[in-house]
């Protein structure tokens, strides 16, 4: 597969549909007020609230995300992981999603 | 649990009566539950009297629990099981929700099938005269080896493939690091990284991400203190989508060249990502262990994945040098043309 000029192909386009599904969702979020910057790779590091509620809720609505705690070696700030290669359209809709748990509270 | 049948269980499991074995069936008992987390142990002398061993037989036992980080000593209420450790894994099966029942699962971190090169053209060109004949063959079949050196940022002194970026962490935490070893990590970062890090006893320190990479600063501050190892996602930072910037790699290699740490670099991306090709290999040399992970790119399917990982064991002869090297996946990703 290494050697295959078609594989190499695949791959680039595969590259470029994973950056273009990462900016279309990080553009969606920003229009729903979560701006942060576009990075690269096949995941988002989205910024809310409370990360167990919003992956509760997230869940209600037929989306799965991972909590940010399984990733932090000390505490910090409540992060969602949304692997964005796996949006393949409805970037808004999504967003919308993900926004809308993005800033429940609760109390803890 | 009361003294009297603590010790009487201890009388009867610690068999060899050295510290190894008391320590050992305190460990059976505390995994079994018949010790729970909070229990106070007798004072030592008690327990040395009552199986008939020295005290210093048994305070080694206890030095040894408390290594596996078992128990907890303090002057107030003296000497208690620990709460539960931490279970390996834990952090790695926290991550997927509810595989296989949402509408639409975002939380697994892999590529979209959907993007994946189709195996089947590559698999049927696969010539069957390609056989291990001698467990003393090179490791790594040669075509293969000339293709990862060719894409290599600088030259290995090994190669070894390995399953997968997973595998690779696993042998390189086994070969290099000891219980109470300082290791060095992005925070946040992989959670199986830390699970295997945590399963070895490492005292484990995680530096905050700007967007190129791991701040300095602290960084600095986390090397001042002699890791062992420090573990990098150099290229796509997995979960924050960071790109590791080459700046970023160069002036991290000037801070780790006059130390004796050992630097992972951890490529899992490849080019799945737009990511640049980051390393540190050109300017630390034997310091470096870099893994470069297939999955994303060619297959996340574990039977089809590999990895290259190259070692070059350091000047203090670390115990890489005698990992074995592995050829696991001849079939999926080496058929010669």
């Amino acid at each position: 597969m290494l050697q295959s000029p078609e594989v190499d192909d695949q791959i680039t386009r595969a590259a470029e549909a994973y950056q273009y599904r990462r900016e279309g969702l990080t553009t969606a979020l920003a229009s729903h007020g979560i701006v942060m910057p576009t990075g690269v790779g096949l995941n988002l590091w989205v910024p809310v609230v409370r990360e167990d509620l919003a992956t509760i809720g997230l869940a209600a609505a037929g989306i799965g995300v991972a909590p940010g705690e399984p990733f932090r070696v000390s505490a910090g700030d409540d992060h969602l992981r949304v692997t964005s290669a796996h949006v393949r359209d409805h970037f808004d809709a999504v967003a919308e999603a993900i926004a809308g748990v993005a800033t429940i509270a609760g109390t803890r | 649990m009361l003294y009297t049948k603590l010790l009487s269980e201890l009388a009867v499991r610690a068999t060899a009566r050295d510290a190894t074995s008391i320590a050992q069936a305190l460990g059976a008992m505390v995994s079994e539950e018949v010790l729970r987390p909070g229990d106070k142990l007798p004072p030592i002398r008690t327990v040395a009297a009552t199986l008939s061993v020295s005290s210093s037989t048994v305070a080694e036992a206890w030095s040894i629990m408390r290594a596996y980080r078992m128990i907890d000593t303090d002057r107030r209420r003296g000497t208690t099981i620990r709460a539960k450790p931490r279970s390996a894994r834990k952090r790695y099966w926290r991550v997927p929700t509810a595989p296989g029942t949402l509408r639409l699962d975002l939380s697994t971190g892999t590529p979209d099938p959907l993007l994946l090169p189709p195996i089947e053209p590559i698999l049927a060109r696969i010539q069957s005269t390609l056989e291990v004949t001698s467990y003393l063959d090179p490791p790594v079949l040669s075509p293969l080896e000339t293709e990862l050196r060719a894409r290599w940022p600088y030259e290995p002194e090994a190669i070894a493939v390995l399953d997968g970026a997973n595998d690779c962490l696993d042998r390189v935490i086994a070969a290099t690091i000891k219980l109470g070893d300082l290791v060095v990590v992005e925070d946040p970062t992989y959670p199986l990284l830390l699970d295997l890090l945590e399963l070895a006893g490492a005292d484990i320190i995680g530096v905050p991400l700007d967007d190129e990479g791991p701040i300095l600063q602290p960084l600095a501050l986390a090397l001042a203190q002699k890791p062992v190892a420090m573990f990098l996602q150099t290229g796509t930072q997995n979960p924050t989508g960071v790109a590791f910037s080459q700046r970023r790699a160069d002036a991290i290699a000037a801070l780790v060249a006059p130390t004796k740490t050992l630097l992972i670099e951890d490529e899992h991306a490849g080019a799945s990502s737009a990511s640049d090709v980051v390393s540190t290999g050109t300017i630390l040399g034997p310091q470096v262990v870099r893994i470069h992970s297939f999955s994303k790119t060619l297959r996340a399917r574990p039977s089809y994945r590999s990895a290259g990982w190259t070692r070059r064991p350091d000047t203090r002869n670390q115990p890489t040098a005698t990992t074995r090297t592995w050829l696991d996946e001849p079939t999926a990703s080496t058929s010669p043309s």
